[in-house]
């Protein structure tokens, strides 16, 4: 049988919507027990819907390299399987790599192509080697009392230099590379800033309130389109 | 008048007992997709042949995972960080949604209100994602000749340096800790010239963010008692914490 006519059967598809909707339930969950609590603390309503819009308006730019990836994907395993992969934990090159090593082991390649064996091998391979590790979302609990311990033994002003200095970190790993990496990458971050240092301008002295919930993603458009622009001036 | 029955503690107890028992469920939802798949269709790989090709994917998976874990869990808080890490994208999607809402909203990432903006801002995040792909795999055909264009690629191979550039001034800008900018120097200028000579090692993030995280508090510490850097809203608390006593 041809595994793609696997990859693409009605099952898959079934399988596919039950996980995915999993996930979703999950959230759900987890969304319905945040809001519960902030609705117990009385916390600021206009706080909570600003925040959801936000987070809606900022994750629409980021996820379309996601798109771009599952069109990668879909000539190798069929349109379900990389629907749900890139809806759970994946990436494009994950997938690829984890489908070449399964392909590999079972004597062919992603390059030489799938047989049903293999891809059979693939999907296996590609969800074990990643979901085991939501075993160790158990330690979650404990890093954070590690972290809620270290703080309660500093002062005020030093816990939260403490917390920030890890935000420190993150950007240093992230903006030195792209500082080292190129004249394309170096100015679209610079222009990036630019774009959110003139928002912030616009939100404080123009009283353009409603702009900080779009200021990252307008901040990234007009990064990425200047990217294309520089790209084809070089 | 409403009272709060229940303490910060035990809500976050109930959201690890969810994000616990979701992880444990994610897992037995995910492997039965492919097992039922291999089984129906008689498919089923050999064990040797699965154990072969995974065990190296495995290993090297496991310390990532766990440098993630120990790295982002403090910014994201509990329910935040239990719904990222089995959604997945991580790094370039859920912890930067987390830190701009949280940033936006004034909260630090570890006080309960932290906690309940980071939890709702990883959610819809999560939502928005899946809707997005869903609708990508209905348009798809009409989607894949505008976004293959070549003239997109450099849009979409500078994501990252966009989203950063944004994300790292905001998070400079608007936090409380003013002048921490200059902690970071030195080990900005180590990591630019790795990247120069050596390059840096993609995919290892995490654990640099771990290796110079004390790094950057060491100097850090150093700074904030020569008054190099201040924290704003001390004042505030101080006085607060006065009344409570």
């Amino acid at each position: 049988m041809d595994y793609m006519s696997i990859a693409n059967s009605s099952l898959m598809y079934i399988l596919i919507i039950i996980g995915i909707g999993f996930v979703l339930l999950q959230s759900a969950m987890h969304l319905k027990m945040a809001l519960g609590r902030a609705k117990e603390i009385k916390m600021d309503k206009h706080q909570i819907k600003s925040t959801m819009k936000s987070a809606a308006a900022f994750s629409v730019v980021p996820t379309l390299p996601i798109v771009v990836a599952l069109i990668t994907l879909i000539p190798v395993f069929g349109t379900p399987w990389p629907w749900f992969r890139l809806s759970v934990v994946g990436s494009a090159s994950y997938e690829l790599m984890a489908a070449d090593l399964a392909a590999k082991g079972s004597g062919t390649s992603l390059a030489e192509g799938l047989n049903a064996v293999a891809f059979g091998n693939a999907i296996i391979v590609m969800t074990l080697a990643v979901t085991w590790t939501f075993m160790l979302n158990f330690m979650i609990k404990g890093v954070l009392k590690k972290v809620k311990k270290m703080k309660s033994k500093s002062n005020f002003g030093w816990s939260a230099i403490l917390i920030s200095c890890l935000f420190m970190s993150l950007l240093v790993v992230f903006i030195g590379p792209m500082v080292g990496g190129g004249m394309v990458t170096l100015m679209t971050l610079l222009v990036s800033v630019l774009l959110t240092f003139l928002q912030s301008l616009l939100i404080k002295y123009k009283n353009m309130e409603w702009l900080k919930g779009f200021q990252m993603s307008f901040s990234m458009i007009g990064a990425m389109a200047f990217a294309v622009v520089f790209t084809g001036m070089l | 008048m409403n009272e709060i029955k229940r303490s910060f503690d035990d809500y976050l107890n109930a959201t690890h007992r969810l994000g616990r028992t979701f992880s444990v469920i994610a897992i037995v939802v995910m492997m039965a997709i492919p097992l039922t798949i291999c089984t129906v269709f008689d498919i089923m790989p050999s064990f040797m042949m699965v154990l072969s090709s995974s065990i190296g994917l495995m290993a090297f998976l496991a310390p990532a995972t766990l440098v993630e874990l120990f790295s982002y869990t403090p910014m994201m808080g509990a329910g935040g960080s239990y719904v990222a890490f089995v959604t997945g994208n991580v790094t370039n999607l859920k912890l930067p949604c987390s830190l701009m809402c949280t940033s936006a909203a004034g909260v630090e990432p570890d006080s309960e209100a932290g906690e309940i903006i980071s939890t709702i801002a990883i959610c819809i995040s999560s939502f928005v994602t899946t809707g997005i792909i869903i609708v990508a795999i209905i348009l798809i055909q009409p989607l894949e000749p505008v976004l293959n264009n070549p003239v997109l690629v450099p849009a979409f191979a500078n994501i990252i340096p966009a989203l950063f550039g944004s994300l790292g001034f905001s998070m400079i800008v608007g936090s409380n800790v003013k002048g921490l900018w200059k902690a970071a120097l030195l080990p900005l200028l180590a990591v630019i010239i790795m990247t120069l000579t050596v390059g840096f090692p993609s995919g290892f993030e995490g654990v640099f963010i771990l290796g110079l995280f004390p790094v950057i508090a060491a100097i850090a510490k150093k700074f904030y008692s020569k008054g190099m850097i201040t924290v704003t809203g001390l004042e505030e608390y101080e006085t607060t914490e006065e009344q409570a006593l």
